[in-house]
């Protein structure tokens, strides 16, 4: 998937976009007129966009997260939906004028507005395999609404009507167990850094916190993405399994890259507060809200669902 | 997208703003100051 390119074509169409050039903040994104149109490469469909929502996601795209190598410059935006404006060669079932939706994720490249371009811009390349079909009297903006947010809701929230007693679904007790483990253990972890010093026990290890991960989750489920305050936190846990003195190791969680945090510190008396403060520290929600949480990765079945 | 089309479910939009206004937008997400979602229209 080539960009088209001024040598490609003699008349090569701009439109606008919202760029960003370097990660920064605000001023690093500008609104542009000079942005190349896409054309459809094979298996891919051009959509003019019609809505494109923002998420949480593109503050962490605008600032730069670690790990992710984004390919600047890039149009932001990874909710969209549009109108099919020219289908490449390859495409089935899918003709212009087609009402659609885009799947954010492309399985090859990664998320769109991240790691290709996304929709915050008149026009979008789009794989076919990421184009779900918008029914008839669903708005374009209520459908650039759906992808990210509804993908990621809380598995328990699956649309409940009004007034509408609910049973848990068979394992849900056993996901939100897991859900609690984890953000337990991870807590844990970084509780050894927030005090500055760790109480070892016989072998060197933390206590506390060791005493919490035995029966919890093995370490190995955890990651290390960067950053001092968090490598530090998390140096007396990794000893000896590749974290100390070196580059901490990536690991994953079912699938999913996780992060440590380091707790924050808490009055005496006050319950300790385990929301995510997206402000202070954007690895939390990333790792937290996203990944582990227990909110559900996006897919194409969960949106098409009927 | 079903759902929304038999009236079930309702996506929260707070503010549709053009392309010309999206960086507000993103301010706005990133400043929490939005409940629902910001949408743009290019």
């Amino acid at each position: 998937m080539e960009r088209l390119s001024v040598e490609d074509s003699a008349v090569t169409k701009t439109m606008k976009a919202l760029v960003l050039r370097r990660h920064g903040d605000l001023q690093d994104l500008e609104v542009v007129t000079d942005y190349p149109v896409p054309s459809a490469a094979e298996g891919h469909v051009v959509i003019r966009v019609r809505a494109s929502s923002f998420n949480y996601h593109d503050v962490f795209t605008m600032r730069g997260m670690p790990g992710i190598k984004v390919p600047l410059p890039v149009v932001v935006g990874l909710d969209m939906a549009g109108e099919i404006v020219e289908v490449g060669n390859g495409v089935a079932g899918w003709k212009v004028g087609d009402r659609v939706l885009v799947n954010p994720l492309n399985k090859k490249k990664g998320l769109m507005g991240e790691m290709l371009d996304g929709g915050m811009a008149e026009y979008c390349l789009v794989s076919a395999d990421q184009l779900v079909a918008m029914p008839e009297g669903v708005t374009f903006a209520e459908a650039a609404a759906l992808p990210v947010a509804y993908g990621n809701r809380p598995p328990h929230a699956d649309h409940p009507q009004h007034g509408e007693e609910r049973r848990p679904r068979a394992g849900a007790r056993r996901e939100r167990r897991r859900r609690h483990r984890l953000r337990d253990s991870c807590q844990a972890f970084g509780r050894g850094g927030d005090r500055g010093g760790v109480e070892r026990g016989q072998d060197g290890a933390p206590q506390g916190a060791r005493r919490r991960r035995d029966h919890q989750l093995p370490e190995s489920r955890f990651l290390e993405v960067g950053g001092g305050e968090i490598r530090q936190a998390a140096a007396p846990f990794l000893r000896g399994r590749g974290g100390r003195g070196g580059e901490f190791q990536r690991r994953r969680h079912l699938g999913a890259v996780v992060a440590l945090h380091q707790a924050r510190r808490q009055a005496p008396g006050v319950r300790r507060d385990r929301r995510p403060r997206p402000k202070e520290d954007l690895r939390y929600i990333w790792t937290f809200e996203i990944n582990i949480v227990g909110l559900q990765q996006f897919s194409t079945t969960t949106t098409s669902r009927t | 997208m079903a759902l929304i089309q038999a009236g079930k479910m309702k996506p929260v939009i707070d503010k549709v703003l053009p392309l010309e206004e999206a960086r507000q937008g993103l301010r706005l997400i990133r400043d929490r100051e939005v409940m629902g979602k910001v949408v743009v229209a290019p």
